[in-house]
């Protein structure tokens, strides 16, 4: 009678896929249709449009990898910005646009614990009229708060200043679990540039509104308490089991 | 770029906050200070340069002391070193001629001096404790005050020895096709027709805005120098650079693009350092600039929409117009609106988006009300691919199997290799030039190419699973890149599946994989053959054990599937019947099976179901060729019991059929 039972064994989602399912639900009922990004995609959808003026050091910001004939592994979702936003243009009148794009992307960075040259990001993109800075802040710490109930997390937040050529203002969401003393770059996000808009035939003069990515991986390593990043790709059943 | 606090201190008027406090305060209002040092002498800032790919100006100490000012509301203060060693005079009546022979306008400014020099003293310890904070070596008291302005005003500056320059006639000229350049650190170039030079009477003495050459360097017998401060083409110098893979402080710069009007502030105040001469005179320095930049027309901004854009109602005019002057720019007020002006210096500042970043991120976004977009609660389209990868992740895991990520990029081997199926059976072949999808900047060899099959990768996970586990499924769903004339390439998106085990029997390993797919994809409501589809065998090297794997298209999988509803239940007991025969032993048993399935389904009104139970070989049967089998027959009847005499037609219409389609002697 007191023989432990056996073990059956079970299957398990990974970690990084399961994440993004929860992270889209919530979006979705927020009102965010998802979208999946291309794997590789032109300079053009990659920078050009995205206000990266040709040559501009702000290319090296993403580290990015390239074909031999000069397409790219997308080094950010935000290369499907351009394809929504012309897609949607002409219903814009009636209807804001407001996408999830999920999709992985690639930087030819130095792996380490924290640094992965594959990742996984979910981009965010809302236009209408009238957008405010304190639209943005508040979709994003609303966003935050949904995601930190939903893992029960406990996180606080504060924004930060930085610079993404296709926004203006840029600026990152900074996450930290209470109790807590190391902050961790959650959400970089921002007011569309102009620019971006107008290389999509929108016209920024009526229209205006946000963008932002949600780093996957990153986000599973807070929920999960996961140390080194480097795990996501190891395949290793020890890991993924624990899922 | 890393800052020094204390000479933040020496720049703005009574900053004595806690350095933390500051570093908080412009992580919020420019970028991230990624770590603080704190030593003995000194506490420096760092931010990565990457996040001020826009600031020019935060290249150099006045730019972030304006930056101060603007969060702490104290002004920034000209401060010159007190404790320097004056060293020399403006040469007098020098020849020194100055021109820029660059159609296309790549230079865009060059003011240079000649300094006589009567001394080249020590640097002074708070000149050596500054550099090396700043992470730069202390070379000599004239190359170190070109580097301290060069800290201070973003501005980099070069100084020549003249006894050693060929001509004091100076031009910036492109080079010529395959003109040699030696470099300060003895690098040789070979030099083209994009690259801009400094020439001294026809000879190259440096690459602009990059380097020095060692022709002119100077050393302790120097007693003349010439002084350069330019500015250059941001796009011109970021090519050099990296055709020649040379990078420098000052190609780091010159990259951001500076304002040409920052070359002769710090011109000026470097020969206030040399000469000791606080009053510079016109005549001291030659200033080549063929198009003087003008400041650009002001940018109205109205206080209302500052207010509406920042949702903070009850700001006021005044406290916009101090912000934006502590930065530097000049501002005028104009009925309702605000008419801003950026310093030349702000070369990043252009529309009316730009201002208003300037006055949001200087008040703290984190000041600012939150609210939510004001918009109908519509609800979105639903994304069925996407849900489709979901459901059939949610199958295979029900089923027993990991999920696993590989990486999208794989090495040589794997390359252009490609799944298909035929004839209900896997295979694997290397169809795509490698070369189509090779990447031109690998991270490493492994990951040269990108894939077009998932298997390959997923292998690399199964073998590494297999020193461990005896027996395991692994999944993934991921995009592979299938290369296109002309466009950009195709990217199904696949399902990859494989089944290990250290079974003994290649036949039990296939099986148990097999078992897996089909109870999968049933689930998923796919019911043609592709339930029964046989899978590769995969190459698992040394490892001990077989292993199996599927690859599929996710849309071919989803356009298969049918939505899952309610089947009848039979409300008596099915009546089973088990069936024996031989086979010629070169028959495969898939079709015969589907085959008995077909006819079984003749009867609408009966539900069969056939599973094979057995199969052996005899050593009589070995002689004679023959297998033999035996499947389970599992018949019912939605509304009746079913008696034998219902069955009977329909089983001997089965063994007649087996018999002349196949050769099946009923056992």
């Amino acid at each position: 009678m007191t023989t432990p039972g056996t073990v059956r064994v079970i299957g398990h989602q990974h970690p990084v896929t399961q994440t993004y399912k929860e992270v889209t639900d919530i979006f979705r009922s927020l009102g965010f249709e998802t979208i999946e990004a291309r794997l590789v995609n032109s300079p053009d959808e990659v920078f050009t449009h995205l206000n990266f003026a040709k040559d501009h050091p702000a290319r090296d910001i993403m580290d990015t990898f390239y074909l031999d004939d000069g397409m790219i592994p997308i080094p950010h979702t935000s290369s499907m910005q351009n394809t929504i936003l012309t897609s949607c243009r002409e219903s814009l009148e009636t209807k804001p646009i407001a996408a999830i794009i999920a999709g992985r992307c690639f930087r030819n960075e130095k792996l380490d614990q924290t640094h992965e040259a594959t990742f996984y990001q979910l981009e965010g993109l809302y236009v209408n009229k009238h957008v405010r800075v304190s639209d943005l802040i508040g979709t994003l710490m609303a966003v935050g708060q949904r995601i930190s109930d939903t893992y029960a997390l406990e996180l606080e937040f504060k924004v930060l200043t930085t610079y993404f050529p296709f926004v203006e203002p840029g600026i990152e969401i900074l996450a930290k679990k209470k109790n807590s003393d190391s902050w961790m770059e959650l959400i970089p996000a921002g007011m569309i540039h102009p620019n971006v808009l107008t290389a999509a035939g929108i016209d920024s003069k009526i229209y205006n509104g946000f963008a932002w990515a949600v780093g996957i991986d990153r986000l599973t390593m807070l929920r999960y308490n996961i140390t080194d990043i480097r795990w996501f790709h190891s395949g290793d059943i020890r890991f993924l089991q624990q899922f | 770029m890393l800052i020094s606090y204390s000479w933040l201190q020496l720049l703005t008027k009574k900053l004595d906050e806690n350095p933390y406090e500051i570093a908080e305060k412009l992580s919020r209002s420019i970028a991230e200070i990624e770590n603080i040092t704190v030593t003995d002498l000194d506490t420096v800032f760092e931010v990565e340069n990457k996040a001020l790919s826009h600031r020019a100006d935060l290249f150099g100490h006045v730019g972030w002391a304006h930056e101060i000012a603007a969060i702490t509301g104290k002004s920034v203060t000209q401060n010159l070193p007190k404790d320097v060693s004056p060293c020399g005079t403006i040469a007098k009546n020098s020849p020194l001629t100055i021109s820029i022979d660059d159609s296309d306008e790549k230079a865009t400014r060059y003011v240079g001096a000649v300094v006589d020099l009567t001394n080249q003293p020590q640097s002074p310890a708070w000149l050596v404790d500054l550099l090396t904070a700043l992470g730069q070596r202390s070379v000599s008291y004239i190359v170190d005050i070109t580097n301290y302005v060069m800290l201070k005003h973003a501005q980099p500056m070069h100084a020549f020895d003249v006894a050693k320059l060929p001509s004091l006639n100076i031009s910036v000229r492109f080079a010529q096709e395959g003109e040699r350049l030696t470099l300060l650190d003895n690098t040789e170039l070979t030099l083209t027709t994009s690259d801009l030079v400094i020439d001294s009477g026809g000879v190259a003495i440096a690459l602009a805005g990059i380097k020095g050459g060692n022709l002119a360097q100077i050393d302790q017998s120097t007693n003349q120098i010439l002084l350069e401060s330019a500015t250059f083409d941001q796009y011109t110098i970021r090519a050099t650079s990296r055709r020649h893979a040379v990078r420098s402080e000052a190609s780091l710069r010159f990259e951001k693009g500076l304002s040409p009007t920052v070359a002769l502030t710090a011109l000026r105040e470097a020969l206030t350092i040399l000469t000791g001469d606080k009053d510079i005179s016109d005549s001291s320095y030659v200033d080549c600039y063929p198009n003087p930049i003008e400041l650009s027309e002001p940018i109205a901004i109205s206080i209302d929409s500052v207010r509406h854009y920042l949702n903070k109602s009850d700001l006021r005019a005044s406290d916009i117009v101090s912000k934006l002057e502590l930065l530097g720019f000049i501002t005028k007020n104009e009925n309702n609106d605000i008419l801003v002006t950026p310093p030349h210096e702000r070369n990043d500042i252009h529309i009316v988006e730009d201002v208003y970043e300037e006055i949001g991120r200087v008040l703290d976004y984190n000041t600012i009300t939150p609210t939510l977009p004001q918009r109908d609660a519509s609800i979105p389209n639903r994304n069925d691919q996407w849900e489709f990868g979901y459901a059939v992740r949610d199958v295979f895991a029900r089923t027993g199997n990991y999920e696993t990520l590989s990486y999208s990029f794989v090495d040589k081997n794997a390359a252009g290799q490609v799944s298909s199926i035929s004839e209900g059976v896997s295979s694997l072949e290397p169809i795509i030039d490698p070369s189509l999808v090779a990447i031109k900047n690998p991270a490493a060899p492994e990951m040269a190419y990108m894939r077009t099959s998932l298997l390959p990768s997923i292998t690399s996970h199964v073998i590494e699973n297999a020193k461990r586990f005896d027996e395991f499924g692994l999944f993934e769903i991921g995009k592979v890149t299938v290369p296109h004339d002309e466009t950009l390439p195709d990217e199904p998106r696949l399902l990859a599946f494989t089944y290990y085990s250290k079974k003994e029997s290649e036949v039990d390993t296939l099986s148990a994989g097999k078992g897996i797919w089909k109870t999968s994809l049933t689930y998923l409501g796919i019911t043609n053959e592709l339930v029964n589809l046989v899978p590769l065998k995969l190459e698992i090297g040394e490892t001990k054990g077989f292993c199996f794997g599927y690859e599929i298209d996710l849309d071919v999988l989803q356009s298969l599937s049918i939505p899952r509803m309610f089947s009848q239940i039979p409300v008596s007991m099915p009546t089973i019947n088990d069936l024996s025969f031989t086979l010629p032993a070169d028959q495969i048993i898939g079709p015969v099976i589907s085959h008995i399935i077909e006819l079984g389904s003749s009867n609408p009104d009966i539900t069969m179901n056939c599973v094979l139970t057995d199969q052996f070989q005899s050593p009589t049967m070995k002689k004679e060729n023959r297998m033999s089998y035996t499947v389970r027959l599992t018949f019912s009847h939605l509304k009746q019991s079913l008696s034998d005499t219902k069955i009977t037609p329909l089983r001997t219409s089965i063994e007649k059929s087996l018999a002349t389609q196949f050769n099946a002697i009923i056992r």
